[in-house]
Protein backbone atom coordinates (compact mmCIF):
# COMPACT_ATOMS: atom_id res chain seq x y z
CA UNK A 1 0.00 0.00 0.00
CA UNK A 2 1.49 3.15 -1.14
CA UNK A 3 1.88 6.58 1.36
CA UNK A 4 0.02 8.90 -0.89
CA UNK A 5 -3.59 6.25 -0.53
CA UNK A 6 -3.64 6.25 3.30
CA UNK A 7 -3.51 10.28 2.92
CA UNK A 8 -7.05 10.28 1.76
CA UNK A 9 -8.09 8.09 4.78
CA UNK A 10 -5.61 10.15 7.29
CA UNK A 11 -7.31 13.50 5.99
CA UNK A 12 -10.66 12.07 5.99
CA UNK A 13 -9.97 10.85 9.73
CA UNK A 14 -9.21 14.82 10.36
CA UNK A 15 -12.02 16.42 8.68
CA UNK A 16 -14.22 13.74 11.14
CA UNK A 17 -12.28 15.50 14.11
CA UNK A 18 -12.63 18.75 13.17
CA UNK A 19 -16.24 18.32 12.83
CA UNK A 20 -17.12 16.73 15.76
CA UNK A 21 -15.33 19.53 17.50
CA UNK A 22 -17.29 21.75 15.85
CA UNK A 23 -20.56 20.33 16.67
CA UNK A 24 -19.53 20.07 20.39
CA UNK A 25 -19.08 23.62 20.28
CA UNK A 26 -22.37 24.14 19.70
CA UNK A 27 -23.74 24.22 22.82
CA UNK A 28 -27.41 23.76 23.06
CA UNK A 29 -28.55 23.37 26.86
CA UNK A 30 -26.56 26.59 27.45
CA UNK A 31 -28.20 28.26 24.74
CA UNK A 32 -31.39 27.40 26.54
CA UNK A 33 -30.81 28.01 29.02
CA UNK A 34 -29.97 31.67 28.70
CA UNK A 35 -33.46 31.84 27.03
CA UNK A 36 -34.83 31.18 30.00
CA UNK A 37 -32.96 33.51 31.99
CA UNK A 38 -34.16 36.19 30.01
CA UNK A 39 -37.86 34.86 29.91
CA UNK A 40 -37.35 34.73 33.88
CA UNK A 41 -36.00 38.35 33.86
CA UNK A 42 -39.74 39.72 32.07
CA UNK A 43 -41.30 37.92 34.98
CA UNK A 44 -39.11 39.81 37.17
CA UNK A 45 -40.10 42.92 35.48
CA UNK A 46 -43.89 41.95 35.97
CA UNK A 47 -44.06 41.35 39.38
CA UNK A 48 -41.92 44.76 40.19
CA UNK A 49 -44.70 46.35 37.60
CA UNK A 50 -47.46 45.03 40.73
CA UNK A 51 -45.56 46.71 43.14
CA UNK A 52 -44.89 49.65 41.77
CA UNK A 53 -48.77 50.14 40.61
CA UNK A 54 -49.10 49.38 44.45
CA UNK A 55 -47.00 52.08 45.88
CA UNK A 56 -48.77 53.87 43.08
CA UNK A 57 -52.40 53.15 44.52
CA UNK A 58 -50.91 54.84 47.72
CA UNK A 59 -50.11 57.75 46.44
CA UNK A 60 -52.71 58.65 44.02
CA UNK A 61 -55.55 57.68 46.77
CA UNK A 62 -53.66 59.60 49.19
CA UNK A 63 -54.55 61.35 52.07
CA UNK A 64 -57.69 59.59 52.54
CA UNK A 65 -57.10 56.21 54.58
CA UNK A 66 -60.39 53.79 53.43
CA UNK A 67 -59.99 55.04 49.36
CA UNK A 68 -56.17 53.63 50.05
CA UNK A 69 -57.58 50.16 51.30
CA UNK A 70 -60.58 50.36 49.03
CA UNK A 71 -57.71 51.10 45.94
CA UNK A 72 -55.19 48.36 46.95
CA UNK A 73 -57.58 45.59 47.81
CA UNK A 74 -59.34 46.26 44.37
CA UNK A 75 -56.12 46.60 42.56
CA UNK A 76 -54.59 43.50 44.25
CA UNK A 77 -58.19 41.43 43.07
CA UNK A 78 -57.56 42.79 39.62
CA UNK A 79 -53.80 41.68 39.22
CA UNK A 80 -54.65 38.36 40.63
CA UNK A 81 -57.02 37.68 37.83
CA UNK A 82 -54.94 39.42 35.03
CA UNK A 83 -52.10 36.99 36.17
CA UNK A 84 -54.03 33.74 36.54
CA UNK A 85 -55.11 34.50 32.87
CA UNK A 86 -51.52 34.46 31.86
CA UNK A 87 -50.74 31.17 33.88
CA UNK A 88 -49.11 33.18 36.44
CA UNK A 89 -49.98 32.47 40.38
CA UNK A 90 -50.26 36.10 42.74
CA UNK A 91 -51.03 35.15 46.33
CA UNK A 92 -49.92 36.81 49.46
CA UNK A 93 -51.11 38.31 52.87
CA UNK A 94 -52.31 41.98 52.75
CA UNK A 95 -52.83 43.70 55.82
CA UNK A 96 -53.19 47.50 55.79
CA UNK A 97 -54.23 49.85 59.32
CA UNK A 98 -54.42 53.53 59.75
CA UNK A 99 -55.83 55.98 62.35
CA UNK A 100 -57.33 59.14 62.05
CA UNK A 101 -55.51 62.14 63.33
CA UNK A 102 -54.82 61.78 67.23
CA UNK A 103 -55.33 64.09 70.23
CA UNK A 104 -54.05 63.12 73.60
CA UNK A 105 -56.42 61.39 76.59
CA UNK A 106 -59.14 60.46 73.62
CA UNK A 107 -59.80 57.44 72.29
CA UNK A 108 -58.52 56.42 68.75
CA UNK A 109 -59.66 53.93 66.76
CA UNK A 110 -57.45 51.65 64.29
CA UNK A 111 -58.80 50.04 61.48
CA UNK A 112 -57.12 47.64 60.18
CA UNK A 113 -58.00 45.14 57.38
CA UNK A 114 -56.95 41.95 56.46
CA UNK A 115 -57.45 40.81 52.10
CA UNK A 116 -56.35 36.97 52.20
CA UNK A 117 -55.16 35.87 48.32
CA UNK A 118 -53.14 33.10 49.51
CA UNK A 119 -55.02 30.62 47.65
CA UNK A 120 -55.93 28.35 50.43
CA UNK A 121 -57.95 29.11 53.71
CA UNK A 122 -56.78 30.58 56.71
CA UNK A 123 -58.39 28.57 59.38
CA UNK A 124 -57.28 30.88 62.60
CA UNK A 125 -56.42 34.32 62.05
CA UNK A 126 -55.67 36.03 65.39
CA UNK A 127 -55.06 39.83 65.79
CA UNK A 128 -53.34 40.93 69.16
CA UNK A 129 -52.79 44.70 69.48
CA UNK A 130 -50.88 45.69 72.69
CA UNK A 131 -49.25 48.80 74.20
CA UNK A 132 -49.90 51.08 77.08
CA UNK A 133 -53.29 50.46 78.90
CA UNK A 134 -53.95 48.36 75.90
CA UNK A 135 -54.42 44.56 75.07
CA UNK A 136 -57.23 43.36 72.39
CA UNK A 137 -56.97 40.30 70.48
CA UNK A 138 -59.32 39.25 67.98
CA UNK A 139 -59.52 35.48 66.76
CA UNK A 140 -61.33 34.79 63.48
CA UNK A 141 -61.65 31.39 62.01
CA UNK A 142 -62.58 29.89 58.51
CA UNK A 143 -60.72 33.00 56.79
CA UNK A 144 -61.75 32.29 52.85
CA UNK A 145 -59.48 33.11 49.79
CA UNK A 146 -60.21 36.40 48.19
CA UNK A 147 -61.64 37.88 51.34
CA UNK A 148 -61.13 40.93 53.47
CA UNK A 149 -61.29 40.71 57.15
CA UNK A 150 -62.45 44.19 58.52
CA UNK A 151 -61.79 45.08 62.32
CA UNK A 152 -60.81 47.73 64.43
CA UNK A 153 -59.02 48.60 67.99
CA UNK A 154 -58.86 51.25 70.31
CA UNK A 155 -56.06 53.32 71.94
CA UNK A 156 -56.16 56.59 74.34
CA UNK A 157 -52.89 57.84 73.52
CA UNK A 158 -51.23 59.19 76.88
CA UNK A 159 -48.00 60.64 75.43
CA UNK A 160 -47.11 62.65 72.35
CA UNK A 161 -45.42 59.72 70.72
CA UNK A 162 -45.80 55.90 71.59
CA UNK A 163 -45.25 52.56 69.24
CA UNK A 164 -47.83 49.94 69.39
CA UNK A 165 -47.87 46.35 68.62
CA UNK A 166 -50.25 44.59 66.42
CA UNK A 167 -49.34 41.01 66.04
CA UNK A 168 -50.89 38.55 63.49
CA UNK A 169 -50.56 34.70 63.21
CA UNK A 170 -52.23 32.70 60.94
CA UNK A 171 -52.39 29.29 60.19
CA UNK A 172 -53.56 27.15 57.11
CA UNK A 173 -53.02 23.62 55.80
CA UNK A 174 -49.63 24.98 54.58
CA UNK A 175 -47.97 27.46 56.50
CA UNK A 176 -47.97 28.88 60.17
CA UNK A 177 -46.83 32.62 59.80
CA UNK A 178 -46.65 35.00 62.58
CA UNK A 179 -45.72 38.62 61.50
CA UNK A 180 -44.99 41.34 64.19
CA UNK A 181 -46.38 45.15 63.24
CA UNK A 182 -45.24 48.30 65.11
CA UNK A 183 -48.22 50.81 64.77
CA UNK A 184 -46.18 54.29 65.48
CA UNK A 185 -48.52 56.95 67.08
CA UNK A 186 -48.15 60.55 67.21
CA UNK A 187 -50.35 63.51 68.78
CA UNK A 188 -51.80 65.37 65.87
CA UNK A 189 -51.28 62.64 63.17
CA UNK A 190 -52.81 60.62 60.87
CA UNK A 191 -51.04 57.36 59.40
CA UNK A 192 -51.28 54.75 57.44
CA UNK A 193 -49.50 51.44 57.81
CA UNK A 194 -49.12 48.64 55.81
CA UNK A 195 -47.51 45.17 55.23
CA UNK A 196 -47.87 42.84 52.20
CA UNK A 197 -46.15 39.43 52.03
CA UNK A 198 -46.56 38.97 47.98
CA UNK A 199 -45.54 35.79 46.11
CA UNK A 200 -45.77 35.07 42.53
CA UNK A 201 -45.61 31.37 41.21
CA UNK A 202 -45.01 30.58 37.48
CA UNK A 203 -43.42 27.76 35.91
CA UNK A 204 -40.00 28.97 35.55
CA UNK A 205 -39.90 31.34 38.55
CA UNK A 206 -40.45 31.56 42.54
CA UNK A 207 -40.35 34.93 43.90
CA UNK A 208 -41.34 36.59 47.01
CA UNK A 209 -41.11 40.13 48.81
CA UNK A 210 -42.05 42.17 51.96
CA UNK A 211 -43.41 45.98 51.66
CA UNK A 212 -44.04 47.31 54.38
CA UNK A 213 -43.96 51.25 55.37
CA UNK A 214 -45.53 54.12 57.38
CA UNK A 215 -47.26 56.60 55.24
CA UNK A 216 -48.25 60.19 56.87
CA UNK A 217 -51.70 61.35 55.36
CA UNK A 218 -52.11 63.97 57.72
CA UNK A 219 -50.67 66.25 59.96
CA UNK A 220 -52.38 68.76 61.96
CA UNK A 221 -50.26 72.17 62.62
CA UNK B 1 -3.60 -2.30 -9.14
CA UNK B 2 -1.90 0.85 -7.31
CA UNK B 3 -4.61 3.07 -9.00
CA UNK B 4 -7.39 0.64 -8.08
CA UNK B 5 -6.31 0.74 -4.10
CA UNK B 6 -6.06 4.55 -4.31
CA UNK B 7 -9.17 4.74 -5.88
CA UNK B 8 -10.82 2.42 -2.94
CA UNK B 9 -8.95 4.02 0.07
CA UNK B 10 -10.54 7.71 -1.96
CA UNK B 11 -14.22 5.91 -1.51
CA UNK B 12 -13.31 5.03 1.48
CA UNK B 13 -12.36 8.45 3.09
CA UNK B 14 -15.37 10.02 1.45
CA UNK B 15 -17.73 7.45 3.14
CA UNK B 16 -16.36 8.08 6.13
CA UNK B 17 -16.66 12.29 6.06
CA UNK B 18 -20.20 11.68 4.97
CA UNK B 19 -21.26 9.20 7.82
CA UNK B 20 -20.14 11.43 10.55
CA UNK B 21 -21.87 14.31 8.36
CA UNK B 22 -25.26 13.04 8.26
CA UNK B 23 -25.19 11.67 11.95
CA UNK B 24 -23.84 14.78 13.20
CA UNK B 25 -25.49 17.22 11.51
CA UNK B 26 -28.20 15.52 9.50
CA UNK B 27 -30.83 16.02 12.60
CA UNK B 28 -32.46 19.24 12.48
CA UNK B 29 -31.90 21.30 15.82
CA UNK B 30 -33.96 24.40 16.06
CA UNK B 31 -32.08 27.13 17.87
CA UNK B 32 -33.92 29.25 20.36
CA UNK B 33 -36.24 32.01 19.57
CA UNK B 34 -34.71 34.72 20.80
CA UNK B 35 -35.99 37.96 19.43
CA UNK B 36 -39.65 37.63 20.66
CA UNK B 37 -38.12 38.19 23.98
CA UNK B 38 -35.91 41.02 22.59
CA UNK B 39 -39.19 42.63 21.51
CA UNK B 40 -41.02 41.70 24.89
CA UNK B 41 -38.66 43.64 26.57
CA UNK B 42 -38.89 46.93 24.87
CA UNK B 43 -42.35 46.82 24.83
CA UNK B 44 -42.28 46.43 28.30
CA UNK B 45 -39.94 49.40 29.02
CA UNK B 46 -41.64 51.30 26.90
CA UNK B 47 -44.81 51.21 28.89
CA UNK B 48 -43.17 51.29 31.78
CA UNK B 49 -41.31 54.65 30.98
CA UNK B 50 -44.89 56.21 29.71
CA UNK B 51 -46.23 55.00 33.34
CA UNK B 52 -43.19 56.67 35.23
CA UNK B 53 -43.83 60.02 33.05
CA UNK B 54 -47.65 59.96 33.88
CA UNK B 55 -48.45 59.68 30.42
CA UNK B 56 -50.13 56.20 30.00
CA UNK B 57 -52.80 57.39 32.30
CA UNK B 58 -53.73 59.91 29.75
CA UNK B 59 -54.70 57.49 27.19
CA UNK B 60 -55.82 54.48 29.28
CA UNK B 61 -58.44 56.84 31.02
CA UNK B 62 -59.71 57.17 27.50
CA UNK B 63 -58.94 53.93 25.76
CA UNK B 64 -56.71 56.10 23.31
CA UNK B 65 -55.47 53.08 21.83
CA UNK B 66 -54.50 54.66 18.44
CA UNK B 67 -52.82 57.87 20.67
CA UNK B 68 -50.76 55.27 22.38
CA UNK B 69 -49.75 53.15 19.05
CA UNK B 70 -48.46 56.71 17.97
CA UNK B 71 -46.82 57.59 20.99
CA UNK B 72 -44.53 54.03 20.81
CA UNK B 73 -43.30 54.27 17.59
CA UNK B 74 -40.33 55.88 18.13
CA UNK B 75 -39.68 53.44 21.19
CA UNK B 76 -40.47 49.98 19.55
CA UNK B 77 -38.10 48.86 16.76
CA UNK B 78 -39.03 49.75 13.13
CA UNK B 79 -39.17 46.33 11.81
CA UNK B 80 -41.98 45.02 13.59
CA UNK B 81 -46.24 45.64 13.38
CA UNK B 82 -47.58 46.14 17.00
CA UNK B 83 -51.26 46.50 18.40
CA UNK B 84 -52.55 47.69 21.77
CA UNK B 85 -55.72 46.61 23.70
CA UNK B 86 -56.53 48.58 26.86
CA UNK B 87 -59.00 46.71 28.74
CA UNK B 88 -60.02 45.91 32.49
CA UNK B 89 -60.12 41.97 32.82
CA UNK B 90 -61.80 41.12 29.77
CA UNK B 91 -59.42 42.18 27.25
CA UNK B 92 -60.93 41.57 23.03
CA UNK B 93 -58.59 39.61 20.75
CA UNK B 94 -57.12 41.50 18.20
CA UNK B 95 -56.98 38.64 15.65
CA UNK B 96 -53.41 39.18 14.82
CA UNK B 97 -51.96 36.58 11.75
CA UNK B 98 -48.36 36.42 12.06
CA UNK B 99 -45.91 33.80 12.13
CA UNK B 100 -43.99 35.70 14.32
CA UNK B 101 -46.48 37.13 17.05
CA UNK B 102 -46.01 38.07 21.10
CA UNK B 103 -47.49 39.98 23.35
CA UNK B 104 -46.73 41.54 26.92
CA UNK B 105 -49.35 42.98 29.60
CA UNK B 106 -48.75 46.07 31.84
CA UNK B 107 -51.24 46.34 34.94
CA UNK B 108 -51.95 50.17 35.82
CA UNK B 109 -53.31 52.25 37.82
CA UNK B 110 -54.50 55.36 36.80
CA UNK B 111 -53.72 58.58 38.71
CA UNK B 112 -54.63 61.11 41.18
CA UNK B 113 -58.31 61.14 41.22
CA UNK B 114 -58.70 58.88 38.76
CA UNK B 115 -58.46 55.25 39.75
CA UNK B 116 -58.83 52.82 37.46
CA UNK B 117 -57.36 49.39 37.51
CA UNK B 118 -56.35 48.75 33.71
CA UNK B 119 -54.41 46.13 31.96
CA UNK B 120 -52.61 47.26 28.63
CA UNK B 121 -51.82 44.80 26.38
CA UNK B 122 -49.03 45.37 23.61
CA UNK B 123 -49.02 42.65 20.75
CA UNK B 124 -45.95 42.28 18.28
CA UNK B 125 -45.75 40.68 15.15
CA UNK B 126 -44.02 40.81 12.07
CA UNK B 127 -46.01 40.36 8.56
Amino acid sequence: MSMKGQTFVIMAIIIVIVMVMLKSSLNFVKIIENKRYIESGLERYQFQNVKDELEKTIQISYPNGKNITDNLNEFLKFSRQSFKSRTIELNGLFLEAYFPTIETGIDTRLNVSVLNLLGETINTINLSFSGSGVGQTQTNYTFEDYNILDTNFTFNLQANVYNYTLNITYNTSSENATKIIIIPTEVGKTKYIYYFDIRMVSNKLEQRDILESTVILNESS
Amino acid sequence: MKGLLKSLEAIIAVLIILTVFITYFGTKEALPEFETITWQLKGFNSLKALDDSNELKNYTKTNNTSGLETRLLSMLPRDIDYEVVICDLTCSDPNIESEKLTSITYLTVGGVNDFQSKQVILYMYRE
